[in-house]
């Protein structure tokens, strides 16, 4: 080999170093800088989380949502102390959420609903299970009620999921935008701070039981007993699903009362992933107040699944019961639900 | 040898000898052996005589020209949208976009009446089970990132509906 074509070879093998070197430095500071900023968005999700119950806020909200296929605007004031919250609606409702419950005042039929926090659900772990299921993705910023936010987007690890937008304030650790989203993508709901101040107190009175128009509410309660005093309640022992989605978790087991007001209840089971949740619903096939609340469930273990207002419902009749599963997943993995509990 | 339709392109201009010499022999040469675009200069004269005869010698009006001109150009700067939409004026063309527009008219019928085996699991929900939807939904209002303005919102709209209903 001559001098010339040796020093040829060598500069070839020198230039495939450098170039290697550069690329493996190149990676290893891109992974360092993807994981010190998952590490960052982590901690002020987990701030956001914390940080409800430290800030005293008060401001004007806009929301957008799409209810019954169609798409409602409407315009509130929220009020937030530590963990009490209020929020005034243009149509006269009101809620008034506080650690036992969240109490949902309604002028136009003259009904308080109570939903309670189910006993197993825990914010902390729930964060947790989010955090598993769910990839942080930095969305930039973006300026909300005239303050620089974070946007955070929560976008499952699997396919076939909702995903969710957060607006972050840093200052104070205080979401002022959010947006869901459905697993095929279509918007669900948007809501922001139009104006927000932080410096205001808020009185006890602002978080005190609302009136229905001057006169007294009849209560709705969402959730009744769980535990044991379910099997008592419904008639009927829950039966789980043997099939569930890859990160889903129990979130509790509940009584649910039918607003048919023929009083029949329904075994209430909900599992969740941190973000998006499955809530089966059992009854005895044969009820008291006839056709009115019956769900006309195909026979012989087979289930029926349909689209319903972003979710998708399957009906199943299984060992003498009625199942329901709702959630907002692929319809084969919403039958295979359905078709597992026996 | 000049072809009909070539002949055809040019006949028009050969009545008024507004043709060189070189493709006037060509054309003469086929009208020669041609009968039938013999029979179209004839009928070409016809039209001429009688044109002349009834109408008579017409100044044209101030600005034809310039008027012909600029349709000429906007013509030809118009967008393909209003080209198709101009093909529509044609009676063929118009028969065949609406000959094809019924067909895929009953296609899209054919495809929305007859459902595959995979479709007749599914109907639209019952009722009954819209109430487990709301339930469902409004069950999420505890949790750690939950939009509780908009389930609030959507919970005091579902009574109002109840309510509507009854």
């Amino acid at each position: 080999m001559t001098g010339r074509r040796m020093g040829f070879v060598i500069g070839v093998i020198l230039l495939a170093y450098l170039v290697s070197l550069f690329v493996s430095i190149y990676s290893s500071f891109k992974e360092a800088t993807r994981k010190s900023t998952a590490v960052e968005m982590r901690h002020l999700i987990q701030r956001a989380c914390s940080g409800k119950s430290n800030t005293t806020y008060s401001g004007t909200v806009s929301t957008t949502m799409i209810f019954c296929g169609r798409d409602y605007r409407t315009a509130s004031t929220i009020r937030h102390r530590g963990n009490l919250e209020r929020i005034d609606y243009n149509n006269g409702a009101v809620m008034i959420s506080a650690a036992d419950a969240t109490r949902t005042y309604s002028p136009d039929t003259k009904t308080v609903t109570v939903s309670s926090p189910s006993v197993e659900s825990k914010s902390a772990s729930n964060l947790d299970l989010l955090l598993k299921n769910y990839e942080l993705v930095s969305r930039g910023t973006d300026r909300v009620a005239g303050r620089e936010t974070l946007v955070v987007e929560l976008r499952p690890t699997r396919p076939g999921g909702p995903s969710k937008r957060l607006w972050l304030y840093p200052a104070t650790d205080t979401i002022l935008k959010m947006e869901d989203r459905t697993s095929s993508g279509k918007l669900k709901s948007r809501t922001e701070f139009t104006s927000i101040d932080f410096s205001k107190s808020i009185p006890d009175s602002a978080f005190q039981s609302a009136a229905c128009g001057g006169s007294s509410c009849a209560t709705v309660k969402e959730c009744g007993p769980r535990g044991e005093a379910v099997d008592q309640a419904v008639g009927i022992k829950p039966s789980f699903p043997k099939y569930l989605p890859q990160g889903y978790v129990m979130d509790g087991v509940s009584v649910y009362h039918c607003a048919c007001k023929c009083g029949h209840k329904a075994i209430h089971i909900r599992y969740t992933d941190g973000l998006n949740s499955i809530s089966v619903y059992e009854t005895p096939a044969k009820l008291a107040c006839g056709d009115m609340c019956k769900i006309h469930c195909p026979s012989g273990g087979k289930c029926e699944v349909s689209d319903a207002d972003q979710s998708q419902v399957a009906t199943a009749s299984i060992s003498g019961r009625s199942i329901v599963v709702v959630s907002d997943l692929p319809k084969n993995e919403i039958s295979r639900i359905a078709e597992s509990i026996k | 040898m000049m072809r009909c339709e070539e002949a055809d392109t040019v006949i028009a201009d050969y009545s008024v000898g507004n043709l060189s010499e070189k493709t006037r022999f060509a054309v003469e040469e086929h009208l020669g052996v041609c009968e039938e675009c013999a029979r179209e200069l004839a009928l070409l004269h016809m039209v001429m005589a009688a044109v002349e005869e009834h109408v008579g010698e017409i100044e044209p009006p101030h600005g034809l020209w310039h008027g012909v001109c600029s349709r000429i150009e906007t013509e030809q700067s118009r967008s393909w949208l209003e080209k198709v939409s101009q093909s529509f004026r044609k009676p063929r063309v118009a028969l065949g976009y609406a000959v094809a527009t019924a067909a895929l008219a009953g296609a899209l019928i054919f495809g929305l009446t007859v459902k595959s085996p995979q479709q007749i699991a599914e109907r639209s929900p019952d009722p009954a089970a819209m109430e487990y939807v709301q339930s469902h939904a409004s069950s999420s209002i505890n949790d750690a990132f939950a939009d509780r303005v908009s389930l609030g919102f959507a919970a005091s709209m579902s009574a109002s509906e109840e309510r509507s209903h009854l």
